[in-house]
């Protein structure tokens, strides 16, 4: 039979295991969002209430507003008094400053309400009668639809894709070295025609790069050496003449000029 | 005073009737059990509908038809309207008002997550999800914001946020979606009971949470991943308190809520600065009222004054300390709205143009005619609820603050006919329309009293409550932003993204973090918060300029040297100077198909062949320059 520090029990269990199991790190990361969430956003502020309001004087939904108002202001003035600490914010210090003032909370709770004597309650009965179960299924249903719906990708109508070209140094260990790429966001398969040029001289050419959507391709292009001035020109094969993208770069910025 | 004795014998019968559905507590002893949550699940059934009605148009919003628009809208009415016609029924119980009322506010919360459900996209969020990245990166507070310095010396919501992040492994929208979940949960319920506190009324409550919702910024403005989000809740909560603090003869129970008061004030105070303003304010005033009524009803006043010094104290030390910022960022914010209203007044000042965008687009008919309804139902309903407390609550000092942030909501209406007022006139919105609530259901309940056998009355007020909702959206949003933008698009069994996202990643990438990086508003977001960058944009030092317009390469090497940037990003969408808008795909349209939505060729490409200056990265609209060589900075990777 439970008694009336059963919650604050309770809730000092779910801490010690929301402790041990995070340092662990023995959950796959679903669970434990699902034991640890509810252990950041009530556990430390329901504590703290009943540390503060021992007696059974709040209402229900007063008490549950309070818990949930004091966890967020334990947790953002946790933030700043871990600040303070040489370790700063992070998984361990949380855990840490966290649980202590759950379990400080909960101490305080259990003491206080042991000189308060027992007051007779008539427990609360809640009804719902099978066919509201239905509809508040049948609801959760339409919500969960609702949001599939919302989650799921518009279709590119009246959008139109793009193609990235870009041109990076590959190195500082490399400096004659340069890396060139492209990464199709078309709406469908593209055919490129991509020259490289060094100071104006053709230095190397693919005549037909096939990219479907979302693809990415890229290359590693030696340049000759000394100071000079590369270019990539990107060309659709269905628009030969229209240069579509267009990089360029200083390579080799250190040689001496000749 | 005979209609008096009426309205509150009438008020007695009906707290009798709310007590007798009140709980299963009553019905379990009643031959015929009672439902505890009454008809909430038929509402919850019919509100589920307009969700799935909202979902569908954000689904189709990118073919923009007179369809998708109408799904909007019904979607809307359908959640708001049985909710509104419930709480309007005087035989509901106190359980089902407070389910009716969270399920309305979660709904609301929910068409916000629909609206943009991959990521965080609107500009505020954007400037948050930074500060949280620099948080659980660095694992200390006050991190650098190169966009909103001011918003990294309120670290309240990001801290809870990377706190989840930190220990659950969910990542930071997901942890920051249940943070504002919560935090919608809280200000639901706050006001529930700060309404029910005052009134003595769960009816009232019910209607005022409701026409709270009206509030122009409740559907997507204080739903996002942002300060004020958090912390307006926690001030309702405080007010809540304090409310019930007035109202408690018990020693403990006083005593008890200030701790939990003074635990409660330096959490809003580094969440948030004008919540914590606003929260000093309403102190002092009402600690003003207390003082005033006390000479009448020689009533113990709870110690109002020494909170007002404690959270004003506290806010002041934290400003001077810490957020030292915030009073040249807040200056000019007021002083630009206040400036404005003077030159309306003196006839210097352009006046806005009420219902028209930015880009001249003017809203339809009904939009307009809407809008002015919800307005005019406020002017309305306020004299009405002022009338009621002034007969029945003129000493109550809580009564009496609301009453008086209504009066001030209707004196700031007069700031949105200027440019610069309308956004101090909007952002207030949420604060002030607290009172709005109040008087109006106040009013509104007292007018049925008199009446009780008129059932119409309810119809005809859950469907000026849809007035008020829907007037509030049209007032709050841009119509370009109401339906969820395109961001995430299928094709061919793989996802695009804009590119502006494609151009932070690639940054981030290739470039490390923190480089420092000019760009137009809506490309500067970006890099700020998912390419990791200091972004600079806007009228500092010249930006603006140097990317619009021509100039000698001289004075653009020195605008690039006194910022210190490495990278310079040319967008030809004009959109990219609307934060908000500019993160998207753009829908082709027929002014994109002529260029009048682009910068002419010569300002975009004004940057190639300079000397020192090397054109990295294309995507078509975006171009990024290196232009460490100009400014001689080094790259940070």
């Amino acid at each position: 039979m439970l008694n009336r520090q059963s919650d604050l029990h309770l809730g000092v269990v779910f801490t010690l295991i929301v402790v041990v199991l995070t340092l662990s790190g023995f959950l796959p990361p679903v669970l434990q969002a699902i034991l640890v969430i509810p252990f950041f956003l009530f556990v430390p502020g329901n504590a703290l209430i009943w540390a503060i309001f021992p007696a059974a004087n709040l209402r229900r939904m007063e008490r549950f507003l309070f818990a949930i108002g004091s966890s967020l202001g334990v947790m953002i003035l946790s933030g700043l008094v871990l600040n303070l600490t040489p370790w700063g914010l992070q998984t361990n210090s949380w855990l840490v400053i966290l649980s202590v003032v759950a379990l400080v909370a909960s101490a305080i709770a259990i003491w206080r309400r042991r000189k308060i004597p027992v007051e007779a309650s008539t427990p609360e009965q809640f009804y719902m009668p099978g066919r509201q179960v239905s509809l508040l299924s049948l609801a959760t249903m339409v919500v969960g639809f609702a949001l599939i719906l919302a989650f799921t990708p518009q279709l590119s109508h009246k959008i139109q894709g793009y193609t990235s070209l870009w041109v990076l140094p590959e190195s500082e260990m490399q400096p004659g070295t340069l890396l060139v790429g492209i990464h199709s966001q078309e709406l469908e398969t593209t055919h490129y025609h991509l020259v490289i040029t060094f100071n104006g001289q053709s230095i190397q050419e693919w005549l037909d790069i096939s990219l479907p959507p979302g693809a990415t391709w890229q290359r590693s292009i030696s340049v000759p050496g000394g100071p000079g001035f590369a270019e990539a020109k990107l060309y659709r094969v269905d628009h030969p003449g229209v240069i579509y993208r267009y990089v360029s770069i200083t390579p080799n910025k250190g040689a001496p000029s000749s | 005073m005979e209609s008096l004795i009426k309205v509150r014998n009438n008020l007695r019968k009906a707290s009798q009737l709310e007590e007798t559905h009140s709980s299963g507590q009553s019905s379990a002893l009643s031959a015929q059990r009672t439902p505890t949550l009454g008809r909430l699940p038929e509402v919850v059934l019919w509100s589920s509908f307009g969700l799935l009605s909202v979902a569908l148009a954000f689904n189709t919003a990118i073919a923009g038809t007179a369809w998708t628009v109408l799904f909007y809208w019904l979607g809307l009415l359908l959640i708001i309207l049985p909710v509104a016609y419930r709480l309007f029924s005087v035989a509901v119980s106190r359980q089902e008002r407070i389910g009716l009322v969270v399920f309305l506010g979660l709904s609301l919360y929910l068409v916000k997550v629909m609206h943009s459900p991959y990521m965080f996209t609107y500009s505020d969020e954007l400037l948050h999800i930074r500060n949280a990245v620099n948080i659980l990166e660095s694992k200390a507070l006050f991190g650098e914001n190169t966009v909103l310095p001011v918003s990294a010396y309120y670290p309240g919501l990001e801290t809870v946020t990377t706190a989840i992040t930190s220990l659950s492994g969910l990542n930071l929208f997901t942890s920051g979606l249940l943070v504002i979940g919560v935090a919608r949960l809280v200000i639901i319920l706050s006001l529930y009971l700060l309404f029910e506190q005052v009134s003595h009324s769960s009816r009232v409550a019910g209607l005022a949470v409701l026409i709270y919702t009206a509030n122009s910024n409740f559907l997507y403005w204080s739903a996002q991943f942002s300060y004020e989000s958090l912390a307006l809740p926690l001030g309702i909560l405080v007010l809540f308190a304090l409310a019930k603090q007035g109202a408690s003869k018990d020693k403990q129970m006083k005593t008890g809520l200030t701790l939990l008061m003074l635990l409660m004030i330096p959490a809003i105070i580094v969440t948030h600065h004008v919540t914590s303003y606003g929260l000093v304010t309403f102190l002092i005033v009402l600690s003003i009222v207390y003082s005033f009524l006390q000479t009448n009803t020689k009533r113990e006043q709870p110690n109002t004054w020494g909170l007002a010094l404690a959270a004003g104290g506290l806010t002041l030390t934290w400003m001077i300390l810490v957020a030292e910022p915030t009073r040249v960022y807040l200056y000019q914010i007021f002083q630009q709205a206040f400036a404005s209203v003077i030159q309306l007044f003196t006839g210097e000042g352009v006046r806005r143009a009420l219902f028209t965008s930015t880009a001249g687009t003017i809203a339809p008919l009904w939009e307009r005619l809407v809008g002015i309804s919800s307005v005019l139902l406020i002017m309305i309903g306020v004299p009405l609820g002022l009338f009621a407390a002034w007969k029945r609550k003129r000493l109550d000092p809580f009564a009496v603050v609301l009453a008086t942030a209504a009066l001030l909501y209707l004196v700031t209406l007069g700031f949105r006919f200027t440019g610069a007022g309308w956004e101090v006139a909007n952002r207030t919105s949420e604060f002030l329309f607290v009172g709005i609530a109040f008087l109006i259901a106040f009013g509104f309940v007292t007018l049925q009293l008199k009446y009780p056998r008129n059932r119409s009355l309810s119809f005809v007020f859950a469907g000026c409550t849809a007035i008020l909702v829907v007037g509030g959206v049209i007032a709050g949003w841009p119509p370009a932003l109401r339906l969820s933008q395109p961001l995430v698009l299928a094709v061919n069994g793989t996802t695009i993204q804009p590119q502006g996202l494609e151009a932070s990643n690639w940054m981030l990438v290739n470039h490390g973090p923190d480089n420092r990086i000019i760009a137009p508003p809506s490309d500067a977001l970006l890099m700020l918060s998912y390419g990791r960058q200091q972004a600079l944009t806007g009228r500092i030092y010249g930006i603006k300029d140097l990317l619009t317009t021509l100039h000698t390469p001289e004075w653009q090497a020195d605008i690039l040297q006194t910022v210190q940037a490495h990278f310079l990003v040319m967008d030809r969408r004009l959109i990219s100077w609307d934060g908000m808008l500019g993160a998207y795909f753009s829908p082709i349209t027929a002014s994109q198909a002529v260029g009048s939505d682009f910068s002419p060729d010569k300002i975009f490409t004004m940057f190639d062949g300079q000397a020192k200056l090397e054109r990295i990265f294309d995507s078509g609209d975006i171009v990024i320059y290196d232009v460490g060589g100009l400014s001689s900075v080094k790259p940070t990777k």
